[in-house]
């Protein structure tokens, strides 16, 4: 890791706030999360930024599948693991 | 499948062998929304690799299976909730060092956010800390060009315009002619940015994607929305990965961005070669931020230590964190927009949508305010017969 990952459980003020939000709203905190973090205010745009592109049923007109396919082989060009 | 390794490579602007198959298959609206999803891997990938994430545990990627289908009621929650906690002050970026361009005050512990360990209680109701202080224009700006583009400024624009292709590969939508959720997204944007870009009429085949999608974009490149970084230093960062990207859209904007602050002449010149990160026309803060540019950019980061020891040096983690993020958003843009061959707009345009770099905090809340007003009762569902 290049920077520390930020901790959900001992976080206050606006990166708590983040990580609150992140939580209800996805179900989990994942690492990425952990380390938009130091930047609060640019994150909660990521994550509303990444929802409607990642995931079905927030307004897009492509399927799951489709996304599904297009982020591995993105991924697999990028040489990507996580 | 074809075309997302084409825009992850950034050839897919090239190949109309590529385009013709995908444009057989895909609506101008699906087609946006999947140039869109492979870009932002191009954010996701590079910001993951650079900082080099470690994967979660089995457990922790098995909850991801129970995420896959997004939840509108949800979504909307979490933008009211945006609204609700809209902190009182954002933290302000470096303040430049007065007489020399490009000079940036090195982090001091004094002022310095030093990265936050993991146990350490913060100041109640400050995050990572605000701190009051608003930020000092360029002094590298000229008398004069208030309000508009420079002739220099100008003829760099007319520049990388030349080299853009004519054809845009989806239509680009008119705010005039625009109806229902599309004329309301052009609404909130145009009230947010000042003007309607051609990229969001390219995203708005695709309005609650691009909706949701704008505000990230404007956070990320723009002063004054809760950023930790100079405007000045995100205009070079973002011009020097449009040049490795030979990407115009993203470049022209840039040098828009650049004019209004401050950041013009020989020093912008300079991002367009390889060589700019020796120069002494930028700092030693400004070269090391060029090089971990380059690096994310070619997505070699997670493998270049000394290149980030370097970075190190100069910024603190909450900078690190979002230079990479801008990097690998550029990176997106760039991509984006070459695969569906966005064009420029013309210079009074860009001069009408950055007479200054700087975005109102009040402006992006008031956006997120209509875009909860107008949140639709249904959202469109994909096309389920689709293959």
């Amino acid at each position: 890791m290049r920077v520390p990952l930020l901790n959900p459980r001992t976080a206050t003020g606006d990166v708590a706030r983040f990580f609150e939000a992140t939580a209800l709203f996805r179900g989990r905190v994942p690492n990425s999360a952990c380390t938009w973090a130091y930047v609060p205010d640019i994150a909660k745009f990521f994550l509303l930024a990444g929802t409607p592109l990642q995931r079905e049923g927030a307004g897009g007109v492509l399927s799951c599948r489709i996304k599904e396919m297009a982020v591995l082989k993105t991924s697999h060009a990028n040489s990507c693991n996580y | 499948m074809l075309w997302a390794e084409h825009v992850a490579r950034n050839t897919a602007g090239e190949r109309e062998d590529v385009f013709a198959e995908v444009r057989r298959e895909f609506s101008n609206a699906e087609l946006v929304e999947l140039t869109g999803v492979c870009g932002l891997f191009a954010v996701s990938n590079r910001f993951q690799d650079s900082m080099r994430l470690p994967i979660e545990e089995q457990g922790e990627v098995d909850k991801i299976r129970q995420s896959v289908r997004a939840d509108p009621k949800r979504l909307k929650a979490y933008v009211a909730r945006l609204v609700e906690h809209w902190p009182r002050a954002f933290p302000s970026p470096l303040i430049p060092l007065p007489g020399g361009e490009g000079s940036m005050k090195p982090p001091s512990p004094s002022r310095c956010r030093a990265s936050v360990p993991q146990c350490s209680p913060l100041p109640p109701g400050e995050g990572l800390g605000v701190r009051e202080a608003t930020v000092a224009r360029c002094p590298g700006r000229r008398a004069g060009d208030e309000g508009g583009l420079t002739g220099e400024s100008r003829q760099r624009i007319a520049d990388a315009t030349s080299t853009a292709p004519a054809d845009c590969r989806v239509p680009l939508l008119d705010p005039a002619l625009a109806t229902g959720d599309t004329a309301r997204f052009f609404a909130a944007a145009e009230r947010l940015l000042g003007s309607v870009p051609n990229a969001v009429r390219v995203w708005a085949h695709v309005p609650h994607v691009g909706k949701l999608v704008l505000p990230f974009f404007v956070a990320v490149e723009r002063a004054g929305c809760g950023g930790v970084l100079p405007a000045a230093l995100k205009v070079l960062v973002i011009a020097r990965i449009s040049h490795i990207n030979s990407a115009p859209y993203t470049l022209a904007h840039a040098l828009a961005v650049g004019n209004a602050e401050g950041v013009t002449g020989d020093r912008m010149e300079e991002l367009s070669a390889v060589q700019c990160v020796n120069s002494p026309r930028f700092s030693a803060s400004e070269r090391a931020a060029l090089v971990w540019a380059q690096h994310v950019a070619q997505n070699t980061a997670k493998h270049h230590d000394a290149v980030f020891g370097e970075l190190k040096r100069h910024y603190n983690d909450a900078e690190i964190v979002e230079l990479t993020g801008l990097c690998a958003e550029t990176n997106m843009v760039n991509r984006f927009c070459n695969a569906l061959r966005v064009p420029v707009e013309p210079a009074a345009e860009l001069s009408a949508l950055y007479g200054a770099s700087r975005i109102e905090p009040a402006r992006l809340t008031s956006y997120l305010e209509s875009v909860l007003a107008d949140w639709p009762r249904v959202l469109p569902v994909p096309d389920a017969t689709a293959t």
